[in-house]
């Protein structure tokens, strides 16, 4: 697995999946999802996404286990 | 705030906040000490919203980002007092007893609608809705703000319209709850409780109504004061434009760059009869300047006071000796006095704030010596018993109307789009701002490498960089009604589609302020650097990129 720090290049669709198995699909734009009109006027975020932050481990072992 | 230039809160009362509002304020990187107490707060269960065009470094730290269309922020703010009335959250008591107009406020607000709200700011109504509530029903909350609320055509409506929040909610006047105004720029506190404002003279005496005041610096000065106000900035480039004023003397500040619309501001400065600058570097205003006088740096290499935004008083203390030839300001101004004949002698720093003490009363309290033991002291400051004020209008909650004092005013205010209409021609709106690595206009800031810095760019969205065919990196050609610059695209996910970003802090790379609107605020004086109608094109093939070509002007 390579660790790529930035958006220069995309995660792939396997990289994707992989993270969505442990988080669950992407909600908005913000979070990995196809960026909408909409997102350019609210996100969310703050104490509910710190609260997962417990979820980094298991998803980078999620993509590990999928990519190698 | 209600009669004193300065913000209610103190930075500990962050910490402690259930619930903070960062409205038009880049906070994490415009105020980072102040972010740090934010954090504690946020840390400790606080919920932080952001409001602001841009997902910026502190909306990515906020429990909801509201990301309005710029200048639409009394809209928001008047559907907020609208949702809070609706649902019954009205601090009544304190409405009742601490404040006047609440009838013609809440008769005001009534048409802001939720849903008018959302079409005009583009949030959600839901989510306006929430923070209505939740900044109601907060038992401490706090409002803090920055240049995203002042640099606009109305900057005092906008103030006056997150005021009127804080009034109808008594976040007011108690420990944890305010209204907290962060400054623009170092010190700009301290400027203006030094009397460094047109209507007012230190310590936020006004120079018009308070004919005591007034009085007492006549005989302390045995020369008498004009009992007229001055002319602000923006009102000073008008009266250079129709003659009126034909020298000027500026001391630490660079207006050449730093002025909306460079363009006219430079060929005002460059047309006066006489012009003198003092400053620690030799800036793009002191080129054109008859005159220059070179000063010390007032923040290492002299001594004196520096206020923050939280009315908090610290000593600076001289830590280097000055390069040759500088000069501390204190003995630049004496020595022409003295040329202009009349001595004032040699004071030291100590002996003109020793002097400021008797005039001003809500620095009396505040010797060097006691600067230093209680690591600074917030205004007002009335004794030397008197510990400072940890945050104001304590007043506006007490039971007895005569400790109670006079009532705070809610004023109401409508919603006026910027001046600088976006048209088929100009379709994108700019938005300046600021960067944690660099300040102002560079001057100071750009003496230094920092690894953070990287230059001037024009942000735009994913979405207008790909319609515009612009790559992250190639030049593009922005232009306004004023003038036109030339800048590296920044593709910048943090915008939306019509939403560009530069900053003023390269302006010998990217002249930005070439672009921006002088337009002003007619009560502050502010001009409207939030909000410029521009468009981006490819640049034509002969551009070479030097400065005349920079900083030519369009045609329209």
């Amino acid at each position: 697995m390579d660790l790529r720090f930035g958006a220069a290049v995309a995660a792939t669709d396997d990289e994707r999946s992989a993270v969505a198995s442990v988080l669950g699909p992407p909600e908005t734009g913000w979070d990995g999802g196809q960026r909408e009109a909409a997102d350019g006027h609210a996100a969310f975020g703050g104490h509910s996404a710190r609260a997962r932050r417990h979820l980094l481990l298991p998803v980078l072992h999620a993509v590990q286990d999928r990519i190698g | 705030m209600f009669g004193a230039g300065g913000g209610t809160c103190s930075y500990q009362e962050a910490e402690d906040a259930d619930l903070l509002v960062l409205w038009g304020s880049n906070a994490r990187e415009a105020h980072p000490i102040f972010f740090h107490h934010v954090l504690k707060g946020v840390r400790r269960g606080a919920r932080l919203y952001a409001v602001d065009p841009r997902r910026t470094t502190s909306a990515q730290w906020a429990d909801a980002w509201l990301g309005i269309e710029v200048g639409s922020d009394i809209s928001l703010a008047n559907a907020i007092a609208r949702e809070i009335i609706a649902a019954g959250l009205v601090n009544e008591d304190f409405v009742r007893r601490a404040t006047t107009g609440f009838e013609a406020y809440a008769a005001s607000v009534e048409p802001y609608s939720l849903q008018r709200a959302e079409r005009d700011t583009g949030v959600p109504a839901d989510l306006i809705r929430r923070l209505a509530h939740d900044y109601a029903r907060a038992d401490r909350a706090q409002i803090c703000w920055t240049l995203g609320i002042t640099e606009h055509h109305n900057a005092a409506d906008n103030v006056f319209a997150l005021i009127n929040l804080a009034l109808l909610t008594g976040h007011v006047g108690r420990y944890g709850s305010g209204l907290v105004p962060l400054r623009g720029q170092n010190n700009v506190q301290g400027g203006g409780d030094m009397g460094a404002i047109p209507n007012k003279l230190t310590g936020f005496q006004d120079i018009e109504t308070d004919l005591a005041a007034r009085a007492r610096f006549e005989a302390a000065y045995g020369a008498p004061v004009p009992p007229r106000r001055g002319w602000h900035l923006s009102q000073m480039f008008d009266a250079m434009e129709a003659g009126e004023l034909t020298a000027c003397y500026i001391v630490g500040e660079n207006p050449v760059r730093s002025e909306a619309d460079t363009g006219r501001a430079s060929k005002l400065l460059g047309g006066l009869k006489h012009l003198v600058v003092q400053d620690m570097f030799r800036n793009d205003t002191a080129e054109l300047a008859d005159v220059v006088l070179p000063a010390t740096a007032t923040w290492c290499e002299a001594e004196g006071t520096v206020t923050s935004s939280e009315r908090r008083v610290q000593r600076v203390r001289k830590a280097l000796e000055p390069p040759p030839g500088t000069r501390d300001d204190i003995e630049i101004i004496f020595d022409i006095a003295r040329r202009l004949g009349t001595d004032w002698g040699r004071p030291s720093a100590e002996e003109l704030w020793n002097e400021l003490r008797t005039l001003s009363p809500m620095h009396a309290g505040m010797s060097y010596r006691r600067l230093e033991e209680l690591g600074g002291i917030q205004w007002p400051c009335p004794d030397e018993q008197h510990p400072g004020e940890l945050f104001l209008h304590a007043r506006l909650w007490e039971e007895d109307p005569a400790r109670r004092g006079a009532p705070a005013p809610f004023t109401p205010v409508e919603q006026e789009a910027p001046l600088d209409e976006l048209s088929e021609q100009f379709p994108l709106r700019l938005t300046t701002g600021r960067r944690l690595d660099s300040f102002n206009t560079g001057v100071q800031s750009g003496q230094y490498a920092t690894p953070i810095r990287r230059p001037e760019t024009i942000n735009l969205s994913p979405e207008d960089a790909s319609s515009l065919g612009l790559a992250e990196g190639e030049v593009a050609r922005v232009s306004s009604r004023r003038g036109s610059v030339q800048a590296p695209v920044h593709v910048d996910e943090t915008l939306r589609a019509g939403l560009a970003f530069m900053t003023l802090h390269f302006p010998e790379q990217v002249a930005t302020n070439v672009l921006t609107l002088d337009a002003w605020d007619p009560k502050s004086g502010t001009a409207e650097f939030k909000a410029t109608a521009i468009r981006v094109d490819k640049p034509a093939a002969t551009a070479t990129g030097d400065d005349e070509s920079q900083h030519e002007k369009v045609g329209a």
